[in-house]
């Protein structure tokens, strides 16, 4: 933990604040709907497979799969320059939902589409813990 | 209901010039490009009665702005803002409009300063980027996912793996585009780009090079719609607008990555597009091999062959090898973005290349002509599109 963290933090607002406080808890919550049981991600009101309006927040498994991955090579905002290059990973969620995050100690000739990981909980300020993922 | 087909046309078109750090402001470049535009249809400024534009905030000026700076009292207007996926929509908007009766003669008007705001292309300054921590091209900046490159490049690094496509593949698309732009007197991009100076280039978000990334320049450009019947009295030959279509949406898609490719939340499945998925083709009544030359926004380069794929020239996975041997370049079976593009004319939201399909269906290009070009087709990878079309 850092309090001169200068990398771009998540909005939290209301809508997804369950996300980001499981996060600081060291669980991947994600919301669900309870008229189809479909999850989601983003956080939204209502359901976009049903419409329906009811939904709770789960702690889910936190086991994914890497769907893509890229490599910054160019830091566009300049707290980000000190990491170059480093790479970005997309992550589909046992539950069906898709995320975009980051490896942690995974060297990119190691990673493959394809490959396993668990969510990593990375507290990167006293307020904001981002969810990463190892293998 | 009557179809819109070859009931509209655009009669005129003009540009300011094009380049990096130009010393005139968005609105200057976009008063030089709206007098050519006029001279070239033979028309006043009194004419024009709407105006569709495509900028706007945060990249520029609203409507009626554009109206009192150039000095026009408009009856009409549509608006969107600065984004790639907006161009044929602008387009679109104009013709429907002087179809529908609401305008006789619409001015879409382009005007971008990027080498003076291109702090917005990704980083602390990419309002669009931040919203929501979701971007429209997945920007996700807590993660680093800071610009519109990574998406492409998301998609790009996705397909790669599930089509075994290079990144020396992929360099026959910004080589292509880069010896048409040798023979453009507009283009920004001067000299040859070899497969060599490709891969010698630096990564900017990996797999996507240097080279693989559009300008970011200056330019303004207009094009003047109005109906095909007002269109054949002006003063050159008018270019009817003989097939549209929208662009697509919803959880099949994302921007930078053709249907189910599996980015973002799109749900992941092979699937082979034709042109009977495209209606624009039965609207302007042709087929893929009537399509004489094709125009994409090519931000990046494998937008060139998403496109390629959604539109059917080539099935899931084979535009990588489909794009080789100079079937691409002028000359090529599907010669595309003949003035260069995006990646080595100008990026001037796309509108160089609809103003380069006015010319090459005039038959006005020299060096660059298609021979005989009947119709040319703008599309994207996002699913929009528009044919012109030949008068004669």
């Amino acid at each position: 933990m850092s309090d001169v963290y200068a990398k771009p933090l998540p909005p939290i607002d209301g809508l997804n604040a369950p996300f980001w406080a499981g996060a600081r808890a060291g669980k991947l919550m994600l919301q669900r709907c309870l008229d189809c049981a479909q999850y989601r991600f983003p956080a939204s009101r209502y359901c976009p497979s049903c419409l329906g309006e009811r939904s709770e927040w789960q702690a889910t498994s936190g086991q994914g799969m890497v769907v893509s991955y890229c490599g910054f090579h160019k830091a566009y905002w300049p707290s980000f320059a000190g990491d170059v290059p480093y790479d970005v990973v997309q992550v589909r969620l046992k539950e069906g939902v898709q995320l975009f995050s980051n490896l942690v100690d995974v060297p990119r000739e190691r990673i493959k589409i394809g490959m396993k990981v668990r969510a990593h909980f990375d507290a990167v300020t006293d307020a904001v813990t981002l969810v990463r993922f190892k293998p | 209901m009557p179809s819109i087909s070859n009931q509209t046309a655009i009669a005129g078109i003009g540009q300011s010039e094009y380049g990096r750090n130009l010393p005139d402001s968005q609105l200057k470049l976009g008063a030089r490009a709206l007098k050519a535009a006029l001279d070239d249809a033979g028309l006043q400024r009194e004419d024009i009665d709407g105006l569709s534009i495509h900028m706007g905030w945060p990249l520029g000026l609203d409507y009626d702005r554009v109206a009192e700076a150039y000095g026009l009292n408009t009856r009409w207007a549509a608006q969107t803002w600065l984004h790639g996926r907006f161009v044929t929509s602008a387009l679109q908007q104009a013709a429907m409009a002087v179809a529908c009766g609401l305008a006789n003669v619409v001015a879409c008007v382009t005007a971008i300063s990027f080498t003076r705001e291109r702090q917005i292309l990704g980083g602390p300054g990419d309002h669009e980027g931040s919203r929501e921590d979701g971007g429209t091209h997945g920007e996700s900046p807590s993660y680093g996912l800071t610009a519109p490159a990574g998406g492409a490049a998301i998609a790009m690094q996705r397909y790669m793996a599930m089509y075994g496509a290079t990144s020396e593949q992929l360099a026959a698309v910004p080589i292509a585009f880069r010896k048409h732009a040798l023979l453009s007197p507009y283009a920004t991009m001067k000299k040859p780009l070899t497969l060599a100076d490709h891969q010698r280039a630096r990564m900017v978000v990996d797999p996507l090079r240097l080279f693989d990334c559009c300008l970011v320049t200056d330019g303004a450009a207009v094009a003047i719609v109005t109906t095909m019947e007002r269109a054949r009295d002006m003063k050159k030959k008018p270019i009817p607008i003989a097939g549209m279509q929208g662009m697509r949406s919803g959880r099949d898609e994302f921007i930078f990555a053709p249907p189910n490719l599996g980015i973002n939340q799109q749900p992941a499945h092979s699937r082979r597009f034709t042109a009977a998925d495209n209606e624009v083709f039965a609207m302007a009544g042709v087929g893929l091999p009537d399509i004489d030359g094709l125009y994409t926004y090519d931000a990046f380069s494998p937008l060139i062959l998403f496109v390629l794929e959604r539109f059917g020239y080539c099935g899931p996975g084979d535009a990588a090898e489909w794009v080789q041997n100079g079937r691409i370049e002028l000359g090529g079976e599907l010669p595309m973005n003949t003035s260069g593009g995006l990646l080595s004319e100008a990026h001037v939201g796309g509108w160089n290349s609809i103003l380069e399909m006015v010319r090459q269906l005039r038959g006005e290009v020299g060096p660059r002509q298609i021979p005989n070009a009947k119709h040319l087709q703008f599309s994207t990878c996002w699913g929009d599109s528009v044919i012109l079309g030949n008068a004669l």
